[in-house]
């Protein structure tokens, strides 16, 4: 288990220092991720001007985005189409700890260099935040980030059935946009849109953490949402390892 | 015979920032960037006739394909006159680009690579306004000479290197250019493919003689299509003649390989300067003009069962130039 | 000229023939179309749930813009990203030289000389989504709104070439530096009405970024109030776009023609 532990911490430094190299990109990168939740920070302060709630949510929902981006299409995906798959296999350790490795530091720099963007909006926007309301959803965040993880590692490895992974991730993060809390506020919904969108794993993904957050769950809701949250995180990796298991036999049966 | 390139005093230098080593130095070169310049081509002058065949030779860096870059428009030279065919190259005017092919052969085909081949001819049809009976007669001839109809069909992503410099070199002689660039073009091919390649250059060259300027640090390629060699180094012309001559030029000596019937004790030094010793057979190395006064001695002093007079591999000529000009 | 239109056909034929070809590829790229157009819609939809206007724009006007914006990214889609977006990695690995040495544009060669006209599903939706906001915001245009939409489209799709090539150009002085990503997130701010976004923002996104002249200003001359003057403009400024595109690229090909190795 610690060589486990201590082949990701190597994979997260290498992946690090290779994006660090590559920051110029890299900022670009961020930037492409904060425009959804500004967007909507702008179009619902526009809609409901004056609603501090709205607004503290999406600088809240912007900063939750950065610590979970997932980027599995082009690191997991492209690599297969590249061929690496093969070499990945010999190696002593398991495929996932490379992509992990690069998930988690791709994110730590996502929030370095996202950071003054978000206490840009904080500023601009005048938000209200409840330090015992961010305590309370930081286990959220970081149940938040592994489910977000093992879903598009799980979508990502459509590419070893199709040419088209990069789509099929793209349906999953439409997916995250609309029912997630990014297009709008999971609370603002009506019934019964609003608990479909909390009972499924989308929102917890993105929406829930940054309630949280901002204060708009309150008592047994967060418990249920808790509770929503884990269990799609177990059905979650039963998922990914078994996709992979089938997707790994049926490589090294056809060569990719 | 009508000069269709002429070069004359080219220069062709540029600057790189020089990256400086330490922090001090780094936070000094933001506020004040250094550069050295680099000359890539320098003073280099030389003239191409109408169907001439003309092998550019020289180690990596040496300034060829800078060259040839110049000579294609690709690249402005830092000063000197260039023409070919009487244009400015660098202006790139749509005369001059419909008259030349540069085909290299790190990337053969310079055209969107979804397309299939079949598609990519029609592509060339309209870019270089082929009219269709010319399209249609040199379609079907280099379709066969290359042996592209497997290839028709598919697209240009999925070919191999060979395939893609076969259809690469189709592509752009399509519109019959009357001058033709061949940047390293048998680069990463098998050697039936390199063979099949310089034999089906040479054959259209002749044929239509067509003016071609190959590079190569394969020796093959330039003994078996050019009779005429410009030698490169470090951006200067340092030969440019005959591809006999070069040999006789850069290396004054022939061997001689002898294999003699029985083990005699001899002293080969009164003959000439031992290169080789195996055994059964010796290498000589003799100077070109007693060559033949030598073999003579030979035959007749010595129990000679094999003898074999060579000009000394072109390889080995050149890459003892090359090591000594670096020097 | 001519020519050029010619090469362009004969390239979009073949593309279409190559992309019908696949059908599976087909279908696939039809439904995340149509999947991406729905949850646009369905996020205005969920917008107005809450509230009757946005920027003093109602549900029908603001689903005719989001139409109007489809239009114009489906056809930057369809025929200027395929090519564009590899510039910058076709400069540092030397397979620009090729379109130096061809007989054509250089410029058209990298913004145009392949397409994917998928993509064009998306123009297709894009027109009925305007319909069917038309039809919502309850009064229809006159012919002449129309006209003038369709004019500003076109001035419209004009200045998204200019835009996107200027910001490509960047690659000949900063070899290192790629704003593809940055251009996208920019463009998705042409999805709303411009007057959301507040005071400074907007004059920036009028007179700075061309934002407003993509979506904003022709779905206002059809749903809110023709306005002929708006040709003039825009047109103007479609012009001078193109023009600037066209100078600061054959900058970038002197520096580029003049440096590499």
């Amino acid at each position: 288990m610690s060589r486990i532990l201590h082949l990701l911490w190597l994979s997260i430094w290498r992946s690090s220092l290779q994006w660090w190299s590559r920051r110029s990109f890299l900022i670009t990168i961020v930037i492409g991720r904060a425009v959804t939740p500004l967007l909507g920070l702008i179009v619902w302060s526009a809609a409901l001007p004056g609603d501090s709630a709205v607004a503290t949510y999406y600088v809240v929902l912007l900063a939750v985005q950065l610590m979970t981006v997932s980027f599995e299409h082009h690191t997991l995906s492209n690599g297969i189409y590249a061929g690496n798959l093969g070499g990945e296999l010999l190696a002593p350790k398991p495929v996932v700890i490379g992509y992990l490795g690069e998930n988690l530091a791709l994110r730590l720099w996502h929030l370095v260099f996202g950071m003054p963007l978000i206490v840009l909006a904080a500023a601009l926007v005048g938000i209200s935040v409840e330090w015992p309301a961010v305590a309370m959803a930081i286990p959220a965040i970081l149940v938040a980030a592994a489910l977000r993880f093992v879903f598009t590692y799980a979508l990502a490895l459509s590419a070893l059935w199709t040419e088209r992974a990069h789509g099929v991730v793209g349906f999953g993060e439409t997916l995250i946009f609309l029912l997630g809390g990014t297009a709008a506020p999971l609370g603002i919904l009506s019934e019964p849109l609003r608990s479909i969108g909390q009972a499924l794993p989308f929102w917890s993904m993105l929406g829930m953490p940054a309630e949280v957050a901002a204060g708009t769950l309150h008592g047994s809701a967060i418990v249920a949402a808790y509770f929503v949250q884990l269990g799609w995180l177990a059905a979650g990796t039963a998922l990914v390892v078994g996709v992979w298991r089938v997707g790994v036999r049926r490589f090294t049966a056809l060569g990719g | 015979m009508t000069t269709l390139v002429s070069v004359h005093g080219l220069e062709m230098t540029y600057r790189a920032p020089v990256r400086p080593e330490g922090l001090r130095a780094a936070f000094r070169a933001l506020v004040h960037r250094e550069y050295r310049h680099i000359a890539a081509v320098a003073d280099m002058s030389f003239d191409i006739a109408a169907g001439e065949v003309v092998g550019f030779l020289g180690p990596n860096g040496a300034g060829k394909t800078t060259t040839l870059k110049i000579l294609s428009g690709i690249l402005h030279p830092t000063s000197g006159d260039v023409r070919v065919l009487g244009f400015l190259p660098s202006r790139r005017r749509h005369e001059f680009l419909t008259q030349i092919a540069l085909v290299r052969g790190s990337q053969p085909i310079g055209l969107p690579t979804e397309l299939t081949v079949l598609d990519s001819f029609r592509y060339q049809q309209l870019l270089y306004g082929v009219r269709a009976a010319d399209y249609q007669a040199s379609i079907a001839e280099l379709t066969e000479m290359l042996e592209l109809q497997p290839l028709l069909d598919r697209q240009v992503r999925a070919l191999s290197l060979g395939e893609r410099m076969r259809a690469g070199l189709a592509l752009a002689l399509l519109y019959r250019p009357r001058v033709l660039f061949l940047d390293e073009p048998t680069l990463g091919l098998d050697v039936t493919a390199a063979i099949a390649l310089r034999r089906f250059v040479a054959a259209y060259a002749a044929r239509t003689g067509a003016t071609v300027l190959l590079t190569s640090h394969y020796m093959a390629d330039v003994q078996s299509l050019c009779r005429r060699v410009v030698l490169i180094d470090h951006g200067r012309l340092r030969y440019d003649g005959g591809l006999d001559a070069l040999a006789a030029d850069l290396a004054p000596y022939k061997l001689l390989r002898i294999a003699l019937a029985d083990p005699v004790p001899v002293s080969w030094e009164d003959f000439g300067t031992v290169e080789e010793s195996d055994g059964g057979s010796v290498t000589l190395r003799v100077r070109r003009d007693d060559a033949a006064a030598v073999t003579g001695r030979l035959l007749t002093q010595l129990p000679v069962v094999d003898l074999s007079v060579t000009d000394p591999p072109l390889e080995t000529v050149l890459d003892r130039f090359y090591r000594a000009e670096a020097k | 000229m001519l020519r050029l239109l010619r090469l362009f056909g004969a390239l979009f034929s073949m593309s279409l023939r190559r992309q019908l070809a696949f059908r599976a590829d087909l279908v696939f790229e039809l439904l995340l179309t149509v999947v991406a157009l729905v949850s646009s819609v369905a996020a205005l939809g969920m917008v107005y749930s809450r509230t009757s206007t946005l920027g003093g724009w109602h549900a029908g006007q603001a689903v005719a813009l989001l139409g109007t914006f489809q239009i114009v990214s489906g056809l930057r889609a369809a025929f200027v990203e395929p090519n564009i977006q590899w510039l910058d990695e076709q400069v540092r690995d030397g397979r620009f030289d090729p379109m130096l040495v061809q007989p054509a544009p250089t410029i058209f060669l990298a913004s145009l000389s392949s397409c994917s006209p998928l993509a064009l599903a998306e123009v297709i939706l894009g027109f009925g989504v305007v319909f069917v906001g038309v039809r919502q915001s309850a009064e229809t245009p006159s012919v002449m709104a129309i006209v003038i939409w369709l004019v500003l489209l076109l001035a419209a799709t004009a200045i998204m070439w200019a835009s996107r090539v200027l910001v490509a150009a960047v690659v000949f002085w900063a070899l290192a530096l790629t704003l593809d990503v940055v251009y996208d997130s920019i463009w998705q701010f042409a999805r709303y009405p411009v007057d959301v976004y507040r005071r400074p923002l907007r004059l920036a996104m009028t007179y700075v970024l061309p934002i407003a002249v993509l979506s904003s200003i022709p779905a206002s001359t059809l749903v809110r109030n023709a306005n002929a003057l708006a040709i003039p403009v825009v047109g103007g400024i479609a012009v001078a776009a193109c023009v600037l595109a066209q100078q600061v690229w054959r900058l970038g090909l002197r520096r580029y023609t003049s440096a590499t190795s």
